[in-house]
C-alpha cells in the first residue's frame, strides 16, 4: 500500500511545506512506500521523495492519497478522479474579503480555494486538521466525514541553529523595548493594528521602543505600501519591515524580541505563537480564528484592539516582572504539547485510525 | 505569587476608564483609500516604474534551463536538448531581443510621462494627501495634549 501526498506547492520555509515534508519522513518511518508530488517545486528543496505532480504513479484502490489543501487549487477537482482512498489535511484558507483592493490575485485564489473546498466535502473519506477552529471550518462547509485534530509537526532542531549576530548586536542592550511580529505581510495579519497600537505606546507610554514586523510582502506589495504610509501619516518612527531574510535572521528577532504581539484576524494554525513560546518571548495575541486553540490558554489573550489598552498591557507585561515570568512558564507548558514526539505520535494515531477503517 | 491575567487586564481598563486615556488616531482606513489601485484601473507611479524594472532584468530568455534528477535521464535530455539548439536558439534569441526592444519602449514612455509632469503631478498630489494625513494625526495630538494640560492645570 503506498501513502501519498499531493499539494500544489512546495514551498521552501512555509508551515505547510514543513508540515508535508515532515510527515513524509513519519511514513516513511512507519514502513510505507511514500513520496510527495506537487504541482510547484522551491529549487531549494533537496529533500528526497518529492515529485513533480505529472510524475505521478499509478495508484490502486487500496492506496491513499493525502491532499495537503490551504488555497485554490486545481487539485480540488482532480483529487474526486483518482484512485484510493483519499485523506485531507485542511490548513484553512484566508477568506477572500480580506484582500479588498489590494489583491485581486489573493482574492479570486482564494474564493477558488473556498469553492473547491465545498466541492470536496463528500469526496473526502478522512480529514486531519491542524486546529479546531479548521475543523469546524469543514463542518459549517458541509463535511460529515471522521475528522482528527492534531497541530503542525514543528521541527524545533532548526531554531537552535545560529542566529544573525549582527541583528542581535544591532537591537539589543541598547534600552530599546523590542515588539516583534512574525508573519507574512498580508491583510488578515492586520499588521496596521500593530502599528497603530505601537504608535501610541511609542509616544504616550514609551519612546524607547521599537516595532519590528518579520515578513515578506511578496504579492502584498499594495497592503505592504499603504502599512508604510500608515506608518508615516502617524508620525512614527522605529517601525521596521525586515522583509524577505535569512531563516538565521528570523532567529536572531526572536531572540532580541521583549514582546511578541500579534494582531492577526485569521489564522489556521500560527505557527509564530509557537516559536515564541519556543524562544521565551511573552505573547500578547488577539482572540481570532484559531489563535485560542494554538494559545491553549497561555500568553495572554486580548479580545480587543484599543490601542490605549494594548499599550498599557505591553507596559505592565515588560515591566512587571512577576507577570512577565507567569506568561512565560504558562507558555513554556503550552510547548510541550507541541514537541515533536508529541504530534508525531498523534500524527501516526490519525492516519492509523484512517487505515485501519477499510 | 498567584497572578490573575484577567484581573490585571481588567485593572488596566478600569485606569483608563477613571483617567479618560483615549485614543484619537488616524483610522488605517483613511490611509489606505488614499492609496491608488492600478487594478482598479487607475495608474499607479510605484506599479509602473516597478514594471519596467522587472523589464528591463528579465528581458533575456535563458536558451536552456539546469537538468536535474536521474542521471540517465538527464543525459537523454541533453542529448536532446543539443541536437534540437540549432532550431531552438535563433527563436529564443529572437524573442529576447523583442522582449529588450518591448522593454526599452515602455521605459521611454515612462522617460516621456516624466518630462511632461503628469508623474510629477500625480507624485505631488500624493505628498499633498500624506502632509493633509499627517496635519491630521498632529492636530489630535495637540488636542490630546491640549485636555492633558488642562486637567493638570485644573488639578493643581
Amino acid at each position: 500500500m503506498k501513502i501519498i501526498q499531493v499539494m500544489p506547492t512546495v514551498s521552501f520555509g512555509d508551515a505547510v511545506s514543513n508540515d508535508a515534508r515532515a510527515i513524509a519522513r513519519v511514513i516513511e518511518e512507519m514502513g510505507y512506500d511514500t513520496a510527495i508530488y506537487a504541482e510547484n517545486i522551491d529549487q531549494r528543496i533537496k529533500d528526497r521523495g518529492i515529485y513533480k505532480l505529472s510524475k505521478l504513479p499509478k495508484i490502486a484502490d487500496d492506496d491513499i492519497v493525502i491532499f495537503n489543501h490551504s488555497t485554490g487549487t486545481d487539485l480540488c477537482y482532480k483529487i474526486p478522479e483518482m484512485n484510493g482512498r483519499k485523506m485531507m489535511i485542511y490548513h484553512n484558507i484566508t477568506p477572500p474579503h480580506f484582500f479588498g483592493t489590494y489583491s485581486s490575485t489573493a482574492r479570486a485564489l482564494t474564493e477558488y480555494g473556498y469553492d473547491g473546498t465545498k466541492y470536496l466535502s463528500d469526496r473526502i473519506d478522512y480529514v486531519m486538521a491542524d486546529s479546531s477552529y479548521n475543523a469546524s471550518d469543514l463542518v459549517s462547509m458541509g463535511y460529515k466525514c471522521d475528522m482528527y485534530v492534531r497541530p503542525i509537526l514543528i521541527p524545533f532542531n532548526d531554531y537552535e541553529k545560529e542566529p544573525d549576530s549582527e541583528i542581535i548586536s544591532r537591537y539589543s542592550d541598547d534600552g530599546y523595548t523590542n515588539i516583534v511580529f512574525v508573519g507574512r505581510i498580508a491583510p488578515n495579519k492586520k499588521q496596521e493594528d500593530l502599528i497603530k497600537a505601537f504608535a501610541y505606546y511609542k509616544k504616550n507610554v514609551n519612546p524607547k521602543s521599537r516595532l519590528i514586523l518579520v515578513g515578506n510582502d511578496g504579492g502584498m506589495e499594495r497592503y505592504s505600501a499603504c502599512l508604510k504610509k500608515y506608518a508615516e501619516a502617524l508620525m512614527v518612527d522605529d517601525v521596521i519591515f525586515t522583509g524577505h531574510i535569512s531563516f538565521k535572521a528570523i532567529l536572531a528577532y526572536y531572540r532580541i524580541a521583549d514582546v511578541f504581539l500579534c494582531m492577526s484576524e485569521h489564522e489556521g494554525f500560527c505557527v509564530p505563537l509557537v516559536e515564541a513560546m519556543f524562544f521565551n518571548v511573552p505573547i500578547i495575541a488577539y482572540a481570532s480564528s484559531a489563535i485560542p486553540d494554538t494559545l491553549g490558554g497561555s500568553g495572554i489573550l486580548i479580545k480587543d484592539k484599543d490601542p490605549v489598552f494594548v499599550s498599557m498591557l505591553i507596559d505592565r507585561l515588560v515591566n512587571d516582572k512577576a507577570l512577565r515570568e507567569h506568561v512565560i512558564d504558562g507558555q513554556k507548558r503550552r510547548l510541550g504539547d507541541f514537541a515533536y514526539e508529541t504530534v508525531r505520535e498523534q500524527f501516526i494515531e490519525g492516519l492509523n485510525s484512517f487505515i485501519n477503517r477499510k | 505569587m498567584d497572578i490573575n491575567i484577567e484581573k490585571i487586564m481588567d485593572d488596566i481598563r478600569a485606569e483608563i476608564k477613571e483617567k479618560g486615556y483615549t485614543a484619537d488616531m488616524l483610522s488605517f482606513n483613511e490611509v489606505s483609500s488614499s492609496v491608488h489601485a492600478s487594478e482598479s484601473g487607475q495608474f499607479s507611479v510605484e506599479e509602473y516604474n516597478g514594471v519596467v524594472s522587472y523589464l528591463k532584468t528579465a528581458h533575456v530568455v535563458p536558451v536552456s534551463k539546469p537538468i536535474t534528477g536521474n542521471p540517465i535521464i538527464v543525459f537523454i535530455k541533453k542529448l536532446i536538448r543539443k541536437f534540437t539548439r540549432v532550431t531552438i536558439r535563433p527563436v529564443v534569441e529572437h524573442q529576447s531581443e523583442y522582449n529588450a526592444f518591448s522593454a526599452r519602449a515602455l521605459s521611454m514612455v515612462g522617460d516621456y510621462i516624466e518630462q511632461n509632469s503628469v508623474v510629477s503631478n500625480a507624485e505631488l498630489l500624493e505628498k499633498i494627501k500624506m502632509l493633509e494625513l499627517k496635519l491630521q494625526t498632529a492636530a489630535k495630538e495637540i488636542d490630546r495634549l491640549t485636555a492633558r494640560l488642562a486637567e493638570i492645570e485644573n488639578k493643581n
